[in-house]
């Protein structure tokens, strides 16, 4: 599942994705996303997050995700244009498995990692004591406070001299019990 | 009741959203058939009769605009609702224009209003 507000790159994303042989349901707001997760057959193997949404943030996603014990261990992807420590850490505590910078990553290394998290899903399918421990984590969501002032957020600034990586994943998240 | 023998083509590309919408228009008693591209609809459309189509615009092989622009005249007969990511007005204009009889904004539109529209129409 992507869920991206920007169309042509919604389009882009998915049309790649689908070259990849994977099955995707594109969402252009979070709350698309949301109806169709209520009403899809099988649930996705892995969802692509991007944090600004029109109708939400990547955290109130996250949130009414976690809170929903059939979606919690889908592992979530976001994808951002900024990446405060707080806001990452917001986001790994509430159980996403990885947070990216668009700009330190091509289209090809992302569609990489969502073939991982797909991957994963795959050879190891999710037992019901995993997803209580997902649905754990939503009782320590930190403070959200801030999270969304890009002003604040130097790593944005700087991401193009950077070594491409991660920001982190939620194995570097003392918080993050995976 | 003449609304459960209605029969919905839905194209669309999109295997999962598919499959749901089968469901849902399923369990409210329609007939349902599937086709993942123009090609496979217009194919499906000229030997059967469909009372809805659902069309998806972008699609492979062939999109939603070229399956209007060969049905012509034929969406005086069957209701089209053309159902989107594009949000650009003018792709609103341009379809009801080719002949369709609503268009829906995916991430604005439930499905189950498209369930309604589909009774309704």
């Amino acid at each position: 599942m992507v869920v991206e507000d920007e169309t042509l790159l919604l389009q882009a994303i998915t049309k790649k994705l689908k070259l990849s042989n994977m099955d995707v349901v594109s969402c252009a707001s979070g709350q698309q996303a949301l109806d169709y997760l209520e009403n899809l057959d099988e649930l996705p193997d892995a969802i692509w997050l991007d944090y600004y949404l029109k109708d939400m943030n990547g955290l109130s996603f996250m949130q009414v995700l976690k809170q929903n014990p059939a979606w919690a261990a889908i592992p979530v992807l976001v994808v951002s244009n900024s990446a405060s420590p707080e806001k990452v850490h917001n986001m790994l505590a509430l159980g996403a498995k990885k947070y990216i910078l668009k700009a330190e990553y091509r289209l090809d290394e992302i569609i990489a990692i969502i073939d991982d998290f797909v991957s994963d899903s795959a050879t190891a399918s999710t037992p019901p004591a995993a997803t209580a421990t997902h649905a754990g984590t939503v009782a320590r969501t930190p403070s959200v406070s801030g999270t969304d002032d890009e002003a604040t957020d130097s790593s944005n600034v700087t991401s193009a001299a950077k070594p491409k990586k991660p920001i982190t994943d939620a194995a570097d998240n003392p918080d993050k019990v995976v | 009741m003449a609304d459960t023998q209605k029969h919905i083509l839905i194209v669309e590309d999109e295997k999962a959203l598919a499959h749901a919408l089968e469901l849902k228009l399923q369990h409210e008693g329609f007939i349902v058939t599937l086709a993942s591209n123009g090609q496979q609809a217009l194919d499906l459309i000229a030997g059967q009769t469909f009372d809805v189509l659902l069309l998806d615009l972008i699609m492979p092989v062939m999109d939603g605009f070229q399956v209007l622009e060969k049905l012509g005249a034929k969406t005086s007969q069957i209701a089209v609702f053309v159902l989107s990511n594009l949000s650009q007005h003018e792709d609103e204009e341009r379809v009801l224009a080719m002949g369709a009889r609503k268009f829906f904004i995916k991430s604005d539109t439930p499905l189950t209003v498209i369930v309604d529209e589909v009774r309704k129409a």
